[in-house]
C-alpha cells in the first residue's frame, strides 16, 4: 500500500501555504491517517516553526539527499499526534542543493511509510517550485481572493498544466465573508470563475490563526479554533468524502460566530 | 558632406591633405554630388505604362503618383475626409491588386502622368516633381548615423546589379556599416529582400532599418526579420513601435487561415499567431493573445489582446464577454477603465453579470466596442464591408 503525495503551492508568497500544510497535516492525522509533512522550502524553512518542532531537528532533507543520514533519522515526530512526522528543510542550504530526481526518490520512500505525504512548496515558480511539484500525485493551490494572489495562482495553474500535466485543487484562504457580503470583495464564485479548477475548501479569515502559528500549535489541534472545522472538511475531501461547502453567505452567520467565540 | 566622415573608415587620415583626399573619395561615392547609374534607368521603364493600364480601378482621388521626396501622408491628409479614410484603408489592405504601392514613384515621368484618371485629381498629383532626383536606380546618401541607400525604379535584377557595382566601386568604403534602406513605394518580396541583404553582406554591410511605404514590403521585411518602418498614411510611428515590441520575426503577411485554441489561456500564457485566432474558452487577466488577424473568443476575454498586430486596422476583436485588461488593434490601444468606487478592484477580476457578446474595431483612430446585435442583417459581413 502506498500513500499519496500532495504538494501545496501558490506562486505568491504569504498566502498561507505553510499554515495550510501544517493544519492539513494535523487534520489528516486526527482523522486517523499516517502523515508526513515535507518542507521543500530550502533555505527559508518555516514549516517546523508552524508545527512547533524546530527544536527537535537534527538532520534535514539535504542530509538525506546527500546520504549523510537515513530517511528515518531525519524524520521528526510530532508528539501531539499518533502518526505525524516532519521532514525539515535545510536552513543553511540553497534550493538548488536538492535535485528533482533526489526529491522524487525521497518521496517514493516516504509513500511506503505513510498514507499522505504533504509537501510545502516554496513561493515562486523557479527551481524550488518544480522540485516540490515533481513528485506530487495531487497539487493544491492556496490563494487568497486578492488580485495579486489570483493572478499568481492562475500562472501556477498554467505552469502545472503545461509542464506537469496536473489538474490542481484549490483552497481559498483568508476568506472574509463580511467583505464579500457587502460586495467589496470577490466571492468564491468570482475566484472560481477566473481560476476554473476544483475547489477543495475555503478557510475563513481568523486573527487567532496567526497566533496559533506563532505558538507552534496548528489550529487543527486546537479544539477552540473555529477554522479547525474548515481544515477538517478539506482533509475529508482529500480523503474522498463528499463534504458540502460551508455556507458563509447565510445571514446571521457572524452573530452565530460571535456567540461561538464569546465576543 | 561634412557629416559623412565616418569613423569606421579605416583609411580615415588625420592630415589635412588626407582629409582632402577623403572628401574627394566621398564625392565620388555619394549621390549628393554625383549622378551615377542614370544610364541604367531606361531598362525598367517600358514595363511601366503597361502596369498603368492594367490598373483600371485606380480610384479617383487616389494619389497615384508619389514622389520620392514627399512623405506619403501629405497626399492623404489633403483629401476630403471620407476619401482619406478610404485610401488609408486601401493602403492597409496588402493583397489588393489596386493597392497604391503598385504605383511606382518614377511613373511621375511625364508620359505616365497623362494616363492618370483626370477626374478628381488632387492638387498633389499635379505638382509632383518631374522625377526623383537623378532618376537613378540606386541612390546612396551619407548620413551622420550611417549610410542610407534609396532604391529607385527599375527591374530588381538591375537594381541589384547597379547596387553591387556601386558598392564594388566604393572598394570597401562602406565596409561594416549599417544601412538604412529606403525602398519607397516599391513592393518587394521576401526573396528580393534576401537577395539585397546578400549583396550588402558581400560588402560586409548590414541592413539596419528598412523604410517603406508599401504594406507588401513591410510584411516581407518582417518575415525576413528586418527592422522595418512603414511610412503609411498615418500612425506610422506607432506602428513601428508596435512591431518592435512584438517579436517581429514571427510576423508575416496578413492573416490567412485561422488558429483554434481550446481551453483556458491563463496568466503568463502568450499566444502569438499569424493567423486569425479563435479561442474556445477564456482568456484570463495576465494572458496575451497576439494575432495578425481577428481574435474571436467564445468565452470571457479578460487579458490582453492584440489583433491586426501586423498593422491591419481592419482587424476585429469579438468575445462573448469582452472585458479586456487592454485591447490593441494594429497601432490603436484601449485600456480598461478604472474601477468604480466601492467595487472590488478592477472589474475584469470579477464575474460579470449577464453579459452580452461584444465586438471591438477601429473607427477613426479609436477602438469602439459595440454590443453584438444578432439581428443585424449580415452580421459580421456587414461590419466588414461597412467600416471606414
Amino acid at each position: 500500500m502506498t500513500g499519496t503525495v500532495i504538494t501545496i503551492t501558490s506562486g505568491k508568497g504569504g498566502v498561507g501555504k505553510t499554515t495550510t500544510t501544517a493544519n492539513l497535516s494535523a487534520a489528516l492525522t486526527q482523522l486517523g491517517q499516517r502523515v508526513i509533512a515535507v518542507d521543500a522550502d530550502m533555505g527559508l524553512r518555516n514549516l517546523d516553526l508552524v508545527m512547533g518542532l524546530e527544536n527537535r531537528i537534527v538532520f534535514d532533507l539535504v542530509d538525506v539527499a546527500e546520504g549523510r543520514c537515513t530517511l528515518q533519522q531525519a524524520l521528526v515526530r510530532d508528539p501531539r499526534a499518533e502518526f505525524l512526522y516532519l521532514l525539515p528543510a535545510a536552513q543553511t542550504r540553497d534550493k538548488r542543493d536538492v535535485a528533482i530526481e533526489q526529491m522524487c526518490a525521497i518521496c517514493r520512500q516516504l509513500v511506503t511509510m505513510a498514507d499522505y505525504v504533504l509537501i510545502d512548496s516554496p513561493a515562486g515558480i523557479e527551481h524550488g517550485f518544480h522540485t516540490a511539484v515533481a513528485p506530487a500525485d495531487r497539487v493544491l493551490i492556496v490563494t487568497t481572493s486578492d488580485v495579486s494572489a489570483l493572478r499568481d495562482a492562475d500562472k501556477v495553474i498554467y505552469l502545472l498544466e503545461r509542464d506537469w500535466r496536473r489538474q490542481p485543487g484549490l483552497v481559498i484562504n483568508r476568506y472574509n465573508p463580511r467583505l464579500v457580503n457587502s460586495g467589496e470583495m470577490r466571492g468564491i464564485d468570482d475566484v472560481l470563475d477566473i481560476l476554473a479548477i476544483d475547489l477543495l475548501g475555503v478557510v475563513p479569515e481568523d486573527e487567532r490563526l496567526m497566533l496559533s502559528t506563532d505558538r507552534g500549535t496548528p489550529a487543527a489541534f486546537d479544539r477552540r479554533m473555529y477554522v479547525r472545522r474548515a481544515y477538517e472538511n478539506i482533509a475529508r475531501r482529500i480523503m474522498g468524502a463528499n463534504v458540502p461547502l460551508t455556507d458563509y453567505y447565510r445571514p446571521g452567520f457572524w452573530g452565530w460566530l460571535a456567540r461561538l467565540f464569546g465576543r | 558632406m561634412s557629416d559623412v566622415a565616418r569613423p569606421e573608415d579605416s583609411s580615415s587620415p588625420s592630415s589635412p591633405n588626407g582629409v582632402f583626399a577623403l572628401e574627394l573619395r566621398i564625392a565620388d561615392l555619394l549621390d549628393d554630388v554625383t549622378v551615377q547609374g542614370a544610364s541604367k534607368r531606361g531598362a525598367g521603364e517600358p514595363k511601366a505604362p503597361q502596369e498603368r493600364t492594367a490598373e483600371p480601378g485606380a480610384l479617383p482621388g487616389e494619389p497615384l503618383v508619389k514622389s520620392h521626396a514627399r512623405p506619403a501622408y501629405d497626399a492623404v491628409d489633403s483629401l476630403p475626409p471620407f476619401l482619406a479614410q478610404a485610401s488609408a484603408a486601401r493602403e492597409a489592405e496588402p493583397s489588393g491588386a489596386l493597392a497604391p504601392e503598385n504605383t511606382r514613384p518614377a511613373m511621375a515621368a511625364a508620359p505616365a502622368a497623362t494616363s492618370a484618371p483626370p477626374a478628381m485629381e488632387t492638387p498633389e498629383a499635379k505638382e509632383v516633381p518631374p522625377a526623383p532626383t537623378g532618376a537613378q536606380i540606386v541612390y546612396i546618401r551619407g548620413r551622420s548615423d550611417g549610410v542610407a541607400i534609396e532604391i529607385g525604379v527599375g527591374a530588381w535584377s538591375q537594381v541589384m546589379a547597379a547596387l553591387a557595382e556601386r558598392l564594388e566601386s566604393a572598394a570597401g568604403f562602406f565596409r561594416k556599416s549599417s544601412v538604412a534602406l529606403d525602398l519607397g513605394a516599391r513592393p518587394v518580396t521576401e526573396g528580393e529582400l534576401q537577395e539585397l541583404a546578400q549583396v550588402l553582406a558581400a560588402q560586409e554591410m548590414t541592413v539596419g532599418v528598412v523604410r517603406t511605404r508599401s504594406e507588401r514590403t513591410f510584411q516581407a521585411a518582417l518575415a525576413v526579420g528586418l527592422a522595418v518602418m512603414l511610412e503609411a498614411a498615418e500612425g506610422a510611428q506607432s506602428a513601428t513601435a508596435m512591431s518592435a515590441t512584438f517579436n517581429s520575426q514571427e510576423r508575416g503577411a496578413d492573416a490567412e487561415g485561422y488558429f483554434v485554441y481550446r481551453g483556458y489561456l491563463r496568466s503568463g500564457h502568450r499566444l502569438h499567431r499569424r493567423e486569425h485566432v479563435l479561442v474556445i474558452g477564456d482568456i484570463n487577466p495576465g494572458a496575451e493573445v497576439i494575432s495578425d488577424g481577428d481574435v474571436l473568443v467564445w468565452g470571457r476575454l479578460r487579458g490582453v489582446v492584440h489583433a491586426g498586430a501586423g498593422g491591419n486596422r481592419r482587424a476585429l476583436v469579438a468575445a462573448l464577454d469582452l472585458e479586456p485588461t487592454q485591447l490593441r488593434i494594429a497601432d490603436v490601444i484601449k485600456i480598461a477603465p478604472d474601477p468604480k468606487p466601492g467595487q472590488p478592484g478592477r472589474f475584469f477580476w470579477r464575474r460579470s453579470q449577464h453579459k452580452r457578446p461584444e465586438i471591438a474595431r477601429v473607427v477613426q483612430d479609436e477602438i469602439m466596442i459595440e454590443e453584438w446585435d444578432i439581428a443585424r442583417p449580415g452580421g459580421l459581413v456587414t461590419l466588414r464591408r461597412g467600416d471606414g
